[in-house]
Order: structure tokens, then sequence, then C-alpha cells
């Protein structure tokens, strides 16, 4: 009863001071431990759910939620308000990306710190947010699939040129996963690799020169670009 | 011969791209944490208290039992030091005063008569003094001259014995007749023995009486009329008259009412009979420690800083730099020092609680080194203390 007397009359609390060094301090070490969060995510995550976007919606609502602690501070008023603007938000608007659903939490939040005078706030919140964005675009952050491309090709029955092919496989890449091998009764099947090339740049070489081992056919190799990642 | 195929070289873009996809994060983490690191350094927490800013009030309070007969001053006046504010009917104790007056002024008249007739007095003594010095002198000439004149009587008494003397022992005249003027020889001896023993006395007579003028000559020189023993009942008299005086005067002041400093008038309603407020006017009876109205220095220069108990650590003590901030617009800030902490927890005052009902404790501050301007006396202030 203390704590919601004193919460409604706004004073006698000891809190963070509104300063730079405090809500620096607090959206920094958001980001640490979102960060943190988002690595263990990535180490430990099974299946096939794995989203690049749910990754870094880690790190960026661990900051959106900070930025809107230190504009809610203790006013249960303001608190109150948000979770209206939320719920109104959620029920109009079906929102399946969670990076969506962050940066639409981070608006709210922002116009928030502006609404209730915390500008200096707002514009830190700003900035910040758009330097973390910035960083987790630039580098691919949360990625998994580092390969270039998925190559398949058929092989003819008999042909004993698995050490053929993977010795042009290990010229051209970095790193070669194989995705899926199929073989009929008659001892010819298909095969497909998930590669990481050195050079992009030299996929044809690299398919032509597959396509001059005898008993190989149907090569054909499709660059992640074409490809949507989830 | 089969040539072996030639390696193939990863481009720089890819390596750096690879490079930054691997380490840059990392990279970007080990910043944030040192980046924390540094500024958290700077990092402050504050403490919200609520305080309300010391007024120097001082009553005006009537200091005798009477009726007003006029306030000369009105609510908000700026008054200085001194100045008459409430003027109480002093018809009485001026009468009193000029009666008491009167009679000393009446007293210092006798006291001057009798002054004068003491010194008077005494100038009838000397003037006493000095005429029996003069019988004493005229009575040492008679006596000389008396005693000159038996002298030459004696001389020629004696040669008329001596002759007579002659005479009879040559039988020319009778014996009884030579005789007769042996004794009036003899006599007149006796007589001029008698003059000189009574000149004699005459002169002692003399020295005594200049002796006794002159003690009272001496007496009069030292002898200070104005404290003569003889007027000591009259100044008394005028010495307790003059003290009766004194409190009359000072009665009569008490019923005029100053400012005690410079400030401003307050609270003109101050007094609360049953409920209901009661404003002083001409014309109104008070009695002795009725507070009429309340001076106030609009100057601040302290002010109290109330601490909530939960908030209160050992990190606020005298010389913590205090924001103070106004919560009636329009907005106002200035920056204080704690100079004084008070010993032990206490109950808030009744205006810093929204629950009156439920008492608030904590620790007082006093802020001082605020610009004296900046706030109203009884001004609700929220104060930060950053640390």
């Amino acid at each position: 009863m203390n704590i919601l007397e004193q919460m409604v009359s706004g004073g006698g609390i000891a809190s963070n001071a509104t300063t730079l060094a405090n809500e620096l301090s607090a959206l920094l070490l958001a980001f640490i431990l979102g960060q943190v969060v988002a690595w263990v995510y990535v180490y430990t995550h099974q299946g096939l759910s794995y989203s690049r976007a749910f990754v870094q919606s880690i790190i960026l609502l661990t900051i959106i939620i900070c930025l809107a602690m230190m504009v809610i501070g203790s006013q249960i008023v303001i608190a109150f308000g948000l979770i209206g603007a939320l719920s109104v938000i959620r029920f109009r608007n079906i929102l399946k990306d969670t990076r969506d659903t962050a940066f639409i939490f981070f608006s709210l939040i922002i116009g928030m710190a502006s609404g209730t005078g915390a500008f200096q706030l707002a514009f830190l919140g700003v900035f910040f947010f758009t330097c973390v964005l910035l960083y987790l675009h630039w580098t691919q952050f949360g990625s998994r699939n580092t390969s270039d491309g998925f190559l398949r090709f058929n092989i003819a029955a008999g042909e004993m040129i698995q050490e053929k092919i993977m010795k042009l496989l290990r010229r051209h890449c970095r790193r070669t996963q194989l995705v899926s091998q199929r073989f009929q009764e008659d001892g010819s099947g298909e095969i497909a690799f998930r590669l990481a090339m050195r050079d992009p740049n030299r996929s044809d070489a690299m398919i032509e020169e597959m396509q001059d081992i005898s008993g190989l056919s149907n090569v054909t190799f499709v660059l992640h670009e074409d490809q949507s990642e989830v | 011969m089969s040539q072996t195929p030639a390696k193939i070289r990863t481009p720089l873009t890819r390596v750096i791209r690879e490079l930054v996809r691997r380490f840059a994060p990392l990279l970007f983490w080990a910043g944030a944490g040192v980046l924390l690191l540094i500024v958290s350094q700077f990092r402050s927490l504050e403490v919200n208290a609520a305080a309300i800013v010391q007024t120097r009030r001082v009553a005006v309070t009537s200091m005798i039992e009477g009726v007003i007969r006029e306030i000369t001053v009105d609510e908000h006046e700026r008054v200085k030091a001194g100045q008459a504010l409430v003027y109480m009917d002093d018809t009485m104790v001026q009468a009193q005063i000029k009666a008491a007056e009167a009679g000393i002024a009446q007293l210092k008249s006798e006291l001057d008569a009798a002054r004068l007739e003491l010194q008077r007095d005494n100038r009838t003594d000397l003037r006493r003094f000095m005429s029996d010095e003069e019988d004493a002198e005229l009575d040492v000439l008679d006596r000389i001259t008396d005693l000159e004149a038996d002298k030459a009587s004696l001389a020629a008494l004696d040669r008329l014995a001596s002759d007579y003397a002659r005479l009879a022992a040559r039988n020319v005249i009778a014996t009884q007749t030579a005789e007769m003027a042996a004794i009036e020889r003899d006599a007149m001896k006796k007589k001029i023995e008698e003059g000189a023993k009574a000149l004699e006395y005459a002169r002692e007579r003399l020295v005594e009486v200049k002796k006794r003028r002159l003690d009272f000559e001496t007496h009069l020189a030292s002898v200070d009329i104005d404290n003569s023993p003889l007027l000591s009942p009259l100044r008394d008299e005028i010495r307790v008259g003059e003290a009766e005086l004194a409190e009359l005067r000072t009665e009569a002041e008490h019923h005029v009412l100053r400012a005690p400093m410079d400030g401003q008038i307050v609270s003109f309603d101050y007094k609360y009979i049953a409920g209901q407020t009661v404003n002083y006017a001409a014309g109104q009876t008070v009695i002795e420690g009725d507070i009429l109205m309340e001076v106030v220095d609009p100057k601040v220069t302290l002010i109290n800083v109330w601490i909530p108990e939960s908030i209160l650590d050992d990190g606020i003590t005298t010389g913590t730099e205090v924001t103070l901030t106004s919560r009636r617009p329009p907005k106002r800030s200035a920056q204080g020092t704690i100079i004084e902490l008070a010993p032990r927890i206490q109950e808030f005052p009744l205006r810093l609680t929204p629950y009156p009902q439920k008492g608030q404790y904590g620790q007082k501050a006093i802020v001082g080194g605020v610009p004296s301007d900046a706030f109203l006396p009884g001004e609700l202030l929220d104060a930060h203390f950053s640390k």
C-alpha cells in the first residue's frame, strides 16, 4: 500500500536520475544482456523454425523495454496508457513478424517519451536504436545460413566419382554440407550439397568443371539470393 | 600429364565480410561493455524528497488588555522594523502620565525652595558667627582701653599715695588720708590685675569665636546643599515619582504595537473562535497575548527538506548539494547545500503527507545557500539529491 501510495503521489522514491549517463548506461546494459540472450538462443536452437528476425528482435526488445521503463518511471498512469495503446494496436493489426512488432512498440515508446516531455530520452532512444539496427544489419547478426548456394546433380550408376567430386568442391568451396542423397535401385542417384563458395563469381566455372566429369548429369546450382530466408 | 588446377583464392571483400560476420558482433559487444564501464562512472542516483520553505514569522502580540484605536497597515503591506502597526486606546495612561509629570514638577519646585531656604539659613548662621566675632573683638578692644585707662589711673594713684605717705609722715595730712590713698592705689592695682585677666579671657574668647567662624565657613564650603540630608525626603519623593513616570511611559509604549522586523504583514484572520475567524479592527477589545497579525520576512534563507525514511542512507550528509524545484507555476529552480541534518527520525508535517491520517516519517535536513528571492515563504518544493 505504501508503494502504491508513493507511485500515485509520484514522490519520495529514490530513482535513477534522468541524466544522460544513467539513460545511456541502462541502454548499453540492455543491449549487452540482450546480445548474450541472443547468442545463447542461436547456439542452443534446434529445429526448423529458426528465424534471423526473431534473433534480432531479442536484442531490439530488450532495448525497447528498457526505454519503456525509463519513460514510464514510477508513474502508474503512463503504464496503463501504454497497455491500452498496445492493446489497440494488437487487436487492430495482426503482426506476424516479431521484428515488426518491435518496431511498432518502439514507435509507441518514442511517442510516449515525446509526449511526457522526456525529450532527451526520446532522442537518445532513437539514436541508440538506430545504431543497434545498423549494427545488426551490417553484421548480419543471427544469420545461420552462411552458404552461397544449393548444388544438385545426378550421378550415374556404377560411377565411383565421389572423390573427384569432393576434390572439385573443396577447390571451389570453403564449406560443403551434404543435404540429401537419393539412390535408385539401379545405383543411380541424386545428391544435393549446400556450398559456401570461395568465390561466388566462379560458380559457372565450377558447374562447367562438374559437367566435364563423366557420370554427372543435371548439375544445377541455385544461389541463395534467389531464395527467401525466413 | 594433368595439370594441377589453380588454387581459387577467396576475394578480399568476401574475406572481410566473413570476418565481420564472425567477429563484429563480439567486437561491438565488447565495445558496448567498455562504454558501459566508462559511462557508469558518471551515473547518479536521484533521491526525491519534499521540502518546505522556512518562514521567519514573528507575531505581533498585544501586550495589554485594551481597545484598538487604529490599525495603520493592511494585509500584505510591506513594513519596516519599528513601524507602528496598531495603536491602542491610551487615554487613561496619558492622563496618568500628565498627572505624574505635574507631581514631579511640583516636587522639584519644592526642592528648589528648600534648597534656597537652606542656603539662606546657612548665610544667617554665618552672619551670626561673624557678629559674635565682632562682638568679641570689640570686647577685647574695650578691655584694652579700660586697662590702659586703669594703668594711667594707677600711676596717678601711686603718685598720690606716695605723696600722701610723705605728707602723712610729715604730719601734713592725716594718716588716714594717706592710708585711703594707698587703699585706692591697691584697689586700682587689683582692678588692673582683674582687668588683665578679663582681657586675657576676652582674647581667648575672641580666638575661640574666630575659630568657630572659620570652622563654620569651612563647613559651609564642604557642604553640598543638593545632597543635604535635609533635602533627602524630597529627593526620594522625586525619585519615586520619576520611577512611576517611567513605568507609565513604558505602559504607554505598550499601547503601540510595532513591527519587530522588516517584512510583510500576513494573517489578519488569525484568531479562530468556535471555527470562525475573527477580524481585528478598530474599536475591538483585545486581551494580553492576543496575536493581532504576523510579520513575515519575504526573504527566504533556509529550507526544510524532509527525506522519507524508506530511502535514507549514508550518502546524504552536510554539504550534499540539493536541487530545489517549485511545485506550483511558474516553475522555479535553485541549488542549495545541506547545512544541518536532524539527528533522528521524526514525523513529517501534515502538509507533506498525501494521507494526513497516516503519518510519514523521515529525516529533516536544513538547506541553505539558496538565493533569497527564489521561492516564497512557506512554499512546497521538490528536492532532488544527486549522489
